[in-house]
């Protein structure tokens, strides 16, 4: 797809495809015993609880793009935009309604900056680590790190 | 155990050969003896690690945590702090006894995922099948839990402290038990 014409401002759609980079080692990537990875929850870590993504429409070659601009060897996640929306919720007993968003924050170096937010914002840190938790399972590896030892 | 307030309605009589019946809600406990210089004789309950595949040692609890004594400031490239060293301690004491008390009550034990957050907290992570059990160890006076079985954060997900031991042996056996049986 030509990024040529489409705006870095331009809301994000709901089947976009979003990257996320990750260092490349077992704390983010544990083993589940059976050949594959599972996605620990702080692979969503983010000090202002706005995790970053890159925008599909923005990266040609695909997670490659995204694992060239974080560090060789990163492991790269992907979400579907529709999948982060649908985790909004309402709380039970207050009734209180969660949405979960993205939103494009282009960067001069990186038109293709994202991320990932709540509305009211994530302002608690057991509210941050459920969503973490939610996006850990919305997630799917896209490339696998060059594994290395979580002692390094 | 607790003293009774009326000790003459609950004094117990050994056999003739040193036996104590302390009834059925006593059973399969197990107690150390400790004589009083005073000649009365407390018994006090005990609890027994029995050593299998699981060996907690302190060079294992060691090796588990060195990872995260290594970390620096922004170790994951999203800012986060590394936790302290004061609270890797506190949560290698903390994994020590889940562990022991795990094994000393027959409850399932793998080795959690270890890992540490945005706020230097540290995360102990265990998952089986759809659930996931994630143990905070935010600070040497707050460990918290959260458990999950899906995507809903307020529906499929329940979150609180861990104040007791006896709190996480009832979240191991939600972790481990069938599929079906799950919240």
């Amino acid at each position: 797809m030509s990024t040529e014409n489409i705006m870095p401002e331009m809301p994000v759609a709901d089947d976009e495809i979003l990257y996320r980079a990750v260092l490349n080692e077992a704390r983010f990537f544990p083993s589940d015993g059976q050949g594959g990875y599972r996605i620990s929850s702080i692979a969503f870590n983010d000090v202002g609880r706005r995790p970053s993504v890159e925008r599909g429409t923005f990266c040609p070659n695909g997670a490659s793009d995204t694992q060239a601009r974080f560090r060789s060897g990163s492991g790269v996640l992907s979400l579907v935009a529709a999948e982060i929306r649908q985790l909004a919720t309402t709380h039970g007993s207050t009734g209180q309604v969660y949405f979960v968003d993205v939103e494009p924050v282009p960067l001069p170096a990186n038109p293709a900056h994202a991320e990932i937010f709540g509305r009211p914002p994530f302002d608690t840190d057991k509210i941050f680590d459920r969503i973490k938790q939610a996006l850990a399972r919305i997630a799917t590896v896209s490339i696998a790190p060059t594994m290395s030892s979580p002692q390094e | 155990m607790r003293l009774t307030q009326n000790f003459a309605d609950d004094l117990k009589v050994a056999d003739n050969k040193g036996r104590v019946a302390l009834g059925s809600k006593y059973a399969g406990k197990r107690f150390a003896v400790r004589e009083e210089a005073d000649g009365s004789t407390h018994l006090i309950p005990i609890i027994i690690v029995p050593e299998q595949d699981n060996l907690l040692t302190s060079r294992q609890l060691n090796e588990t945590f060195a990872g995260l004594e290594a970390l620096t400031d922004n170790w994951d490239g999203f800012g986060s702090p590394a936790p302290s060293s004061a609270l890797i301690t506190y949560a290698r004491e903390v994994l020590a006894l889940l562990q022991a008390d795990a094994l000393a009550r027959g409850v399932a034990w793998k080795p959690p995922h270890i890992g540490s957050n945005e706020r230097g907290q540290i995360t102990l992570e265990w998952w089986q099948e759809q659930r996931t059990l994630t143990v905070f160890v935010r600070s040497e006076n707050q460990v918290e839990y959260l458990k999950s079985w899906g995507n809903d954060i307020f529906n499929e997900m329940e979150d609180g402290e861990l104040s007791r031991i006896c709190d996480f042996i009832a979240l191991s056996r939600w972790l481990y038990q069938e599929e079906s049986q799950a919240v």
